[in-house]
């Protein structure tokens, strides 16, 4: 292979690093996991995390005095701190854990941009939005008789930097753009589009889903407004995700969820707010999951993101052009600026017929609209395969799927 | 090729996904059935004509995988005829079809039918075999 590849013995520490990726699948074959857009799998250091937390420091944060809670509360507030250099916040008050990306964006959505859309307003996203990036816009302009706009894109999957340029305008309260397409596998010029839109005084909200694995991210570089991403795309579980803001933003949000954890005094006459993060966190938190993530970011942080990104662009590089050598497969989003991402279509076959067949070859891939059903309707397709890579994903999982995909090409020849 | 792909990839459902049986739009079609599942965007529209209450005309168009086309290629193939009556019976012969072994399957079943009870190897694959018969269960048992 090139050059860039990772060292051999580098690559299968990681591997090993990942429990599950030892499993064999019903037919004896190893796992090849190429579902990781989807969610990724979760390092020993992760799993052993949550495993300690609940036999050793279990209790409540914020609340106790005692020993445990102590530490339960420092652990918490100690991965808040993590998340806060990994993404390059100026304080951890401005990172507030969330459910994922999904809850982020709601939270934006209705404690941020609904009190200050007013009828005749715009939000702006792009063509490419998962559909957690549209539909709590699509719901909101409805209610406030605002306007959703779209950024369109060309036939590669790129955006049309002119066509944004025209859509900007006072009018628009809020651009809300995904960083890494999950279906394009794209990356977007945030960089110069929150110029841009700052330059109209609109704030700008980045879905990091899909970038936080293996794009460099500073939020105070970037200048964004908000940007929110799930851990469990990043090695870490299920169920737990931040929303960073900036401190002036968070501060004039209304919490949309009211209870105990988030208040500084409660009478039946009046309640006051806690400060940030706590005013956006009611209810007792997803403690271990948040300590969770923050092991896997000092995991991601050992790996370094230049090797992980370095492995994402030698794998995308190597399926494409393999994939590509194959008559009748349609690779879909070409986009010049790409990474991890690879879906396809294969003529004559339904992408549920693929899955279904490379499953029996030990590949995991997922077949469908991948929540962005307006792509597919932009390429007029129902569905496409998606094979998305993460740092643990080798040469051979590349090799097996393109064999694979031959064997399909015989059943339905 | 393991068996189990094997037999619900075979020859029959193939065939039927190549070349699918009454497989076009009914212009004064007295109903039209869709069929969609918008979890993976199959999208079958079923059409029928009906006189004294039999079905006199089946076909459908759309856009699917094999499994889901087959199944409903071998719908209206097997459909197109029958009474209401019978068409609500064979529906459930085709559903008793589908979860037993292929040697206990119902006597009176079409041997077509058979074919996908290999969907037994493939649970997240059912509701593809069940799609459009679904759609046509629901109008013939209306009341």
């Amino acid at each position: 292979m090139t050059c860039s590849m990772l060292d051999q013995q580098l690559l299968l520490e990681i591997k090993n690093d990942f429990p599950l990726l030892r499993q064999k699948m019903k037919n004896g074959q190893s796992l090849a996991y190429l579902d990781n857009a989807a969610t990724t799998q979760k390092p020993h250091l992760v799993i052993e995390a949550m495993v300690q937390y609940y036999q050793k420091q279990n209790a409540n944060v914020h609340r106790g005095i005692y020993q445990l809670a102590a530490e339960a509360t420092a652990a918490y507030e100690g991965s808040r701190q993590k998340v806060a250099q990994f993404i390059g916040a100026a304080k951890a008050a401005e990172c507030i854990f969330v459910k994922g990306t999904t809850e982020g964006i709601n939270l934006v959505a209705q404690s941020f941009t609904a009190p200050q859309l007013q009828a005749g307003d715009e939000v702006l996203i792009s063509a490419m939005e998962h559909h957690s990036n549209l539909v709590p816009w699509q719901i909101l302009c409805q209610q406030k008789g605002a306007q959703l706009r779209v950024i369109p894109m060309n036939q590669k999957g790129e955006l049309d930097l002119d066509a944004f340029a025209g859509l900007l305008n006072p009018k628009v309260k809020m651009l809300a753009i995904v960083h890494l397409s999950n279906t394009l596998g794209t990356i977007n010029p945030i960089e110069q589009m929150i110029q841009m839109a700052h330059q109209e005084g609109i704030p700008v909200l980045v879905d990091g889903a899909q970038s936080i694995m293996s794009e460099a991210i500073d939020v105070q570089a970037l200048d964004c407004d908000f940007f929110v991403f799930s851990g469990h795309k990043l090695f870490g579980p299920t169920g737990i995700g931040v929303l960073y803001g900036k401190t002036q933003h968070l501060d004039s949000m209304m919490p949309y969820q009211l209870g105990g954890e988030m208040i500084r005094s409660v009478s039946f006459e009046k309640t006051t707010f806690a400060r940030i993060p706590n005013k956006l966190e009611a209810g007792t938190p997803n403690i271990v999951g948040a300590i969770a993530l923050g092991k896997a970011i000092e995991y991601v942080e050992k790996l370094g993101k230049q090797t992980i990104s370095a492995q994402l662009q030698t794998l995308l590089t190597y399926a494409t052009e393999q994939l590509q050598s194959i008559a009748g497969l349609n690779i879909i989003g070409q986009a010049a600026q790409k990474s991890s991402v690879l879906s396809f279509t294969l003529d004559g076959v339904h992408p549920h017929d693929v899955a279904t067949i490379l499953n029996e070859h030990g590949l995991a891939l997922r077949a469908g609209h991948h929540c962005t059903q307006p792509i597919m309707d932009f390429y007029h397709i129902p569905a496409t395969t998606r094979a998305s890579f993460a740092v643990y994903n080798t040469i051979n999982d590349i090799d097996r799927l393109c064999e694979a995909i031959n064997d399909i090409k015989n059943i339905f020849a | 090729m393991n068996p189990e792909l094997k037999a619900f990839y075979q020859d029959l459902i193939l065939q039927h996904n190549k070349q699918p049986i009454h497989f076009y739009a009914i212009e004064a079609a007295d109903h039209i059935l869709e069929a969609y599942n918008p979890i993976c965007g199959d999208r079958f529209k079923v059409f029928l004509k009906l006189r004294d209450q039999r079905i006199i005309e089946l076909s459908f168009q759309g856009y699917g995988c094999a499994i889901s086309k087959a199944s409903t290629s071998v719908m209206v193939e097997q459909l197109k005829g029958k009474t209401l009556e019978e068409a609500k019976q064979l529906i459930e012969v085709f559903y008793q079809s589908i979860e037993s072994q292929v040697e206990e399957a119902p006597s009176d079943a079409p041997s077509a039918f058979s074919a996908f009870s290999a969907v037994q190897s493939f649970p997240g694959r059912k509701p593809c075999v069940v799609l459009a018969w679904e759609e046509l269960e629901t109008f013939v048992k209306q009341p």
